[in-house]
């Protein structure tokens, strides 16, 4: 059964509960008030009679007296009075006044027993009784009844229609976030639950609002974190394709063309021209022997695993070094082992985006790499005296890092320095992993 | 016979003249970059010119097309792609032939010679693919459903949007793009869109 039924159902019972209280205590009342009304006519009645009595003393006929003192009853609304005579017989009776009788089931819910009261005349063996008449009362009553039987109903249906309309007017925002929480469950974040009708439910279609933008700014970044994985791929695998493309093509082809001439040479006899040719072969196989390491080496940093961070790092910067004698690099290590296997990883990976961003859009002179642990935190920072910004802002590399950084529950900050060049530093936490999220 | 090779890698220059040389080729000329060889085309007049697509600068199918239009030399490319797509556009673009550098010596000396007597060369293994159908400008080998993903991505839509359009996961886009690279013969997702745009897809 729906909020808004059950609602106007214990509405309506209360109601009808109320309703039926409220008639059986106008029935009581109504009873009292009968009673009284039956008994004091009674005794009024009483007394008028006793004080003709009085005067039928001196009365030339008192029977003639009698029948006239019942048919001043005439027209009473209470009681009825009777002469009865000798043996019971009634000898004149009063007509009261005459009364459209309610339904016998309700006359006699109302009905007191009330004796009639009997009272002996003067002149001997007859009596004058008066018995109480309720007809009368008792139509008032029935129509009295009849007034609150319609009133009632008509009472309550007004009030289940006014709970009605204001419990479906208040619970219809209910409606509409019990429809939205749904289609955001089905992943539709761009819904949205409406914000009116009362506090309570104000505050929770904003609750499910607040929630529903959270999701979508959720997937929003784990699409966009997506995409930068998969142009990161791309782009990986291009420079790899390049490098295999533009590096070691030429002098396989080459090579291939000396081997080629080599051997016709030598089938034609003349080893000593094929010299030349082979020790060619052999250069260009040397050239494509350090093109293969260097790829490997950047795809893959065995030193790390084996090594150790800080001799990984050493490593790095040799590479660079050998390839840059113009720029001083100077490394102050202070981290030595027993990091977590997270942290290394980034720590070395941001020092070779760093040191290769720094390099390439750079332009050095010097490049100064730190890499330090207090007791909480592996910090490393690599700071150098190029140009600044606006080539290195964008890209990948400064994102990647980020996202590495963050993945293990760290910090990185780069920007420009005061005095020109650029610095990139990160701090990465050693303890607990789960501190990321 | 008078030769220019043009290649911006040294050791190849040098692999090739030494080829050349040994084979009867009594003049050599060597030209690393596209207005080098532009330059030594017109002063010298090579009867053969051995062209690398792949220079810096000025270089690719606009250096080829210059060099068909400047001098009357027959133009062999010998080039990294062995992608049927290169080699008709290469061809289409003034080439008398198409030899890849994984070609071995003694085709590419075949193919020399043969261009260099007035014929057409293309080694085998391209020919082949391209008599299969390879290297199709139109885009025909492409489904509907990858040429609408084409037409979105020339559209300048980014992988999650193309997603969104067509109700379809993002991974399913990203996968069908490689599958749509290998079709084409082409290495990055930039070569799609310049393709898609190429051939007016978009």
């Amino acid at each position: 059964m729906s909020l808004r039924i059950r609602i106007v159902v214990a509405i309506v019972l209360a109601l009808v509960l109320g309703s039926g209280l409220g008639l059986a205590l106008a029935g009581w009342h109504a009873r009292q008030w009968l009673r009284g009304e039956l008994v004091s006519a009674q005794a009024s009645a009483d007394l008028a009679v006793r004080r003709d009595f009085e005067g039928l003393s001196r009365s030339a006929a008192p029977a003639r007296d009698l029948a006239d003192l019942v048919g001043t009853f005439d027209g009473d609304r209470h009681l009825q009075a009777l002469l009865i005579g000798p043996g019971g017989r009634i000898l004149a009776a009063s007509i009261p006044e005459p009364a459209s009788a309610p339904p016998a089931w309700f006359a006699a819910l109302l009905r007191q027993k009330i004796a009639p009261a009997r009272l002996p005349s003067p002149a001997a063996g007859v009596a004058v009784e008066l018995r109480p008449v309720d007809a009368n009362d008792m139509a008032v009553v029935w129509s009295e009844f009849l007034d609150l039987a319609l009133a009632l109903p008509l009472a309550c249906l007004a009030g289940a229609g006014l709970v009605w309309l204001v419990v479906g007017r208040a619970l219809r925002p209910l409606a509409a976030v019990g429809a939205v929480l749904p289609r955001i469950g089905a992943g539709d974040y761009d819904a949205r639950a409406p914000e009116r009708g009362p506090p309570e439910l104000v505050r929770l279609g904003r609750g499910v609002n607040e929630m529903a933008g959270r999701l979508s700014a959720m997937r929003a970044r784990n699409q966009a974190l997506e995409e930068q994985i998969l142009t990161l791929q791309d782009e990986e695998r291009a420079d790899i394709a390049r490098d295999l493309h533009d590096e070691i093509g030429p002098h396989l082809f080459a090579a291939n063309i000396d081997a080629a001439m080599a051997e016709s040479l030598i089938a034609g006899g003349r080893t000593e021209a094929a010299l030349d040719q082979v020790r060619s072969v052999q250069g260009a196989i040397g050239h494509i022997q350090r093109l293969v390491r260097d790829i490997l080496a950047r795809l893959r940093p065995t030193t790390l695993a084996e090594l150790g961070l800080a001799a990984a790092v050493r490593d790095l910067v040799q590479f660079w070094r050998a390839r840059h004698p113009e720029i001083a690099f100077s490394v102050r290590l202070c981290a030595d082992g027993g990091l977590p296997q997270g942290a290394e990883e980034a720590a070395y990976r941001l020092a070779q985006e760093s040191l290769s961003n720094a390099v390439r859009h750079g332009a050095p002179s010097a490049i100064s790499l730190t890499l330090e642990r207090t007791h909480e935190a592996l910090r490393i920072e690599v700071v150098d005296d190029g140009v600044g910004a606006a080539p290195r802002g964008a890209g990948f590399g400064l994102k990647g890092m980020g996202e590495r950084v963050a993945a293990a529950g760290g910090e990185l900050a780069a920007g420009p320095c005061d005095d020109g060049g650029w610095r990139v530093s990160a701090t990465l936490p050693l303890g607990r992993r789960d501190r990321a999220a | 016979m008078k030769v220019l090779v043009v290649d911006d890698h040294a050791i190849v220059r040098d692999g090739l003249a030494r080829l050349l040389a040994a084979d009867g080729a009594h003049q050599i000329l060597q030209a690393a970059a596209g207005r080098e060889a532009l330059a030594l085309a017109r002063a010298q007049r090579p009867e053969l010119i051995v062209l690398d697509l792949n220079l810096p600068g000025l270089g690719g199918l606009e250096l080829l097309r210059r060099l068909a239009r400047l001098t009357d030399a027959r133009i062999l490319v010998l080039s990294m792609h062995a992608e049927p797509l290169y080699a008709r556009r290469a061809l289409e673009a003034g080439a008398a032939g198409y030899v890849s550098k994984n070609a071995s010596p003694a085709e590419l000396m075949a193919a020399v010679r043969k261009v260099a007597a007035g014929g057409r060369f293309v080694e085998a293994e391209i020919a082949q693919a391209i008599a299969l159908g390879g290297g199709a400008e139109n885009l025909d080998v492409l489904s509907p459903r990858e040429l609408e993903i084409m037409r979105l991505l020339a559209g300048g839509a980014s992988l999650a949007e193309i997603a969104g359009a067509l109700g379809v996961g993002y991974k399913t886009v990203a996968n069908t793009l490689t599958l749509m690279k290998s079709k084409l013969g082409v290495a990055r997702t930039a070569d799609l869109v310049r393709l898609a745009i190429e051939t007016g897809v978009s």
